[in-house]
């Protein structure tokens, strides 16, 4: 459904160029929940953004992004505005994302409107169906500030699929949410049964909702696994030192710290914090296949 | 070491007072000295501002506050300062913890210039604090926004220990952290306890972090400790 075929995006700032995100390439099938998980500064948002075309000017992507047969990048902004809402829905964080003087039944009506002609009580009154099928309730009058954040939440998961999109791209959805919450937006996610795209760096959350996870780290996808064997066994050094950081797990702390992304380590980028660091990381290793799994790390080369 | 006795807070809101939000509601704790005591709770169960009565930074409306048997009401302003340096918090967020103008110096140096260490003293101090929570000499001269989230986070301890108190409140403290640095301050915070003797009272919503940090756990839920 949704292809990234060797996905770069560079910024240029004053300082330099800052490589966010690294000839990334994998496939959201249609139907499947695929997770990526990444910690702040890997290049996870970035990535989600330059799907939908969503960075600023200063951005320049290159690869491609195949959706439905279609190259998103080669797409004039007229086109792509077809497509965001109505074919390809994007969750934000919850925090800000609402606009705090319209009412959030109106907000999520917009893109019926939008992208459909409906009429405004036409629209209003899927919204209202569509707010009692998602727990919300009849608070369409309402307006964010007198939203809890679980709430806020719900509410831009009912914009996001309101004009019943293929695929959405949810980007940290359960940011400042507490276990209860989560488990919330997890039943959310479920109910709405749609092809996703999920950002997090909740490895909790992404266990309990992946069917398939990729890790991303400085700029770089570093595993792809099915999420069952990602969590039982995680193949990549950086995957096993993320899962042991969890409490549940030993509570083990990764040393040292993720290199800039403005002058990455020419080798392995994880090589200076991994514990089997050799000569041969030196050299840059690309993605090896292992068992239908693939993860960058010379540890998997077949002899 | 702390202890809370009938401690009820009420928070007024709107034109009026006309909502009321009861925080904490009839609460009893005690925390002995050199345990850490996990405090776990939903967002809204009243955690937060249990920690922040402990600290006496906000009156409770009833009940008392006792610090090493002295009731904090009792205590002149004066009095109540100086025990002040014995009891730190540590918050939830390190990116609006500092000052964003000062170096990173400046900020650990305050509460040693505010309690009279002189020039060369407190320079030692400073780096010696540095160096307890793994930052370099050359953190130091950086202003917040050069640090990272985990590197900020560990000033904030640093700044917290710089009058050897006795008792800290974590508040949250790494919720707004990734889970490998997460897993690192924690590390820190555990080892800081053991080599200092402190009493530790950490608030988290995280069930499993919670037991594995605390020696007892409690959990609150609408302003009430249900279990412990």
């Amino acid at each position: 459904m949704l292809e990234l075929v060797n996905l770069k995006v560079h910024f240029k700032t004053e300082t330099g160029v800052v490589g966010a995100v690294d000839n990334a390439s994998f496939e959201v099938l249609e139907g499947e929940r695929f997770v990526l998980i990444g910690e702040s500064g890997s290049g996870k948002s970035v990535l989600a953004q330059a799907i939908l075309r969503l960075l600023p000017k200063n951005a320049e992507i290159g690869g491609q992004v195949i959706f439905d047969g279609r190259n998103l990048l080669e797409l004039g902004e007229e086109e792509m505005r077809k497509i965001r809402g109505r074919e390809i829905a994007w969750i934000p964080q919850s925090q800000t994302a609402l606009n705090p003087v319209m009412n959030v039944g109106f907000q999520c009506a917009e893109p019926l409107m939008e992208h459909f002609g409906m009429g405004k009580s036409s629209a209003l009154a899927r919204i209202a169906r569509l707010f009692d099928f998602l727990g919300i309730g009849r608070r369409a009058e309402e307006y964010p500030h007198q939203f809890s954040g679980g709430m806020r939440q719900r509410v831009l998961v009912a914009m996001g699929v309101s004009a019943d999109p293929k695929l959405i791209i949810a980007d940290e959805p359960t940011k400042g949410l507490d276990a209860a919450k989560r488990e919330q937006v997890i039943d959310l996610f479920r109910k709405v049964d749609r092809t996703m795209l999920v950002i997090t760096h909740d490895l909790q959350f992404a266990e309990r909702l992946a069917d398939r996870v990729a890790v991303m780290y400085c700029g770089e996808i570093v595993e792809i696994s099915p999420a069952k064997d990602f969590f039982s066994e995680p193949l990549h050094p950086y995957s096993r030192g993320l899962l042991d950081s969890l409490p549940s797990r030993g509570l083990k702390p990764i040393p040292g710290f993720q290199p800039s992304l403005m002058n990455p380590p020419a080798g392995c980028r994880f090589g200076e914090r991994c514990p089997h660091f050799g000569e041969r990381c030196r050299q840059k290793p690309p993605l090896f296949s292992v068992n239908g799994r693939l993860v960058r790390c010379w540890l998997y080369k077949s002899e | 070491m702390i202890e809370g006795k009938g401690l009820r807070k009420v928070f007024k809101s709107g034109i009026f007072g006309g909502k009321v939000v009861v925080a904490v509601d009839g609460v009893n704790i005690r925390i002995y000295e050199g345990e850490t005591v996990a405090l776990v709770g939903e967002s809204g169960s009243g955690k937060s501002t249990l920690g922040r009565l402990l600290l006496y930074l906000i009156r409770p409306d009833e009940g008392k506050v006792l610090f090493e048997g002295v009731d904090l009401a009792k205590l002149k302003r004066k009095e109540l300062r100086k025990l002040r340096t014995k009891m730190q918090l540590i918050p939830q967020n390190p990116e609006d913890a500092f000052d964003p103008r000062w170096r990173l110096y400046s900020s650990l140096a305050e509460p040693l210039r505010i309690h009279g260490f002189g020039r060369e003293e407190e320079r030692e101090r400073v780096l010696e604090l540095a160096k307890a929570v793994g930052l370099k000499e050359e953190h130091l001269s950086r202003y917040p926004h050069e640090l990272s989230g985990g590197e900020l986070q560990r000033a904030v301890i640093a700044r917290a220990l710089a009058l050897s108190p006795k008792f800290i409140v974590c508040d949250e403290p790494t919720s707004m952290l990734d889970l490998s640095t997460q897993a690192s301050i924690v590390r820190l915070l555990m080892k800081l306890q053991r080599e200092m003797g402190l009493t530790i009272l950490f608030i988290t919503h995280d069930v499993e972090l919670a037991e594995f940090v605390g020696d007892r756990i409690l959990a609150m839920e609408n302003g009430k400790v249900i279990e412990s």
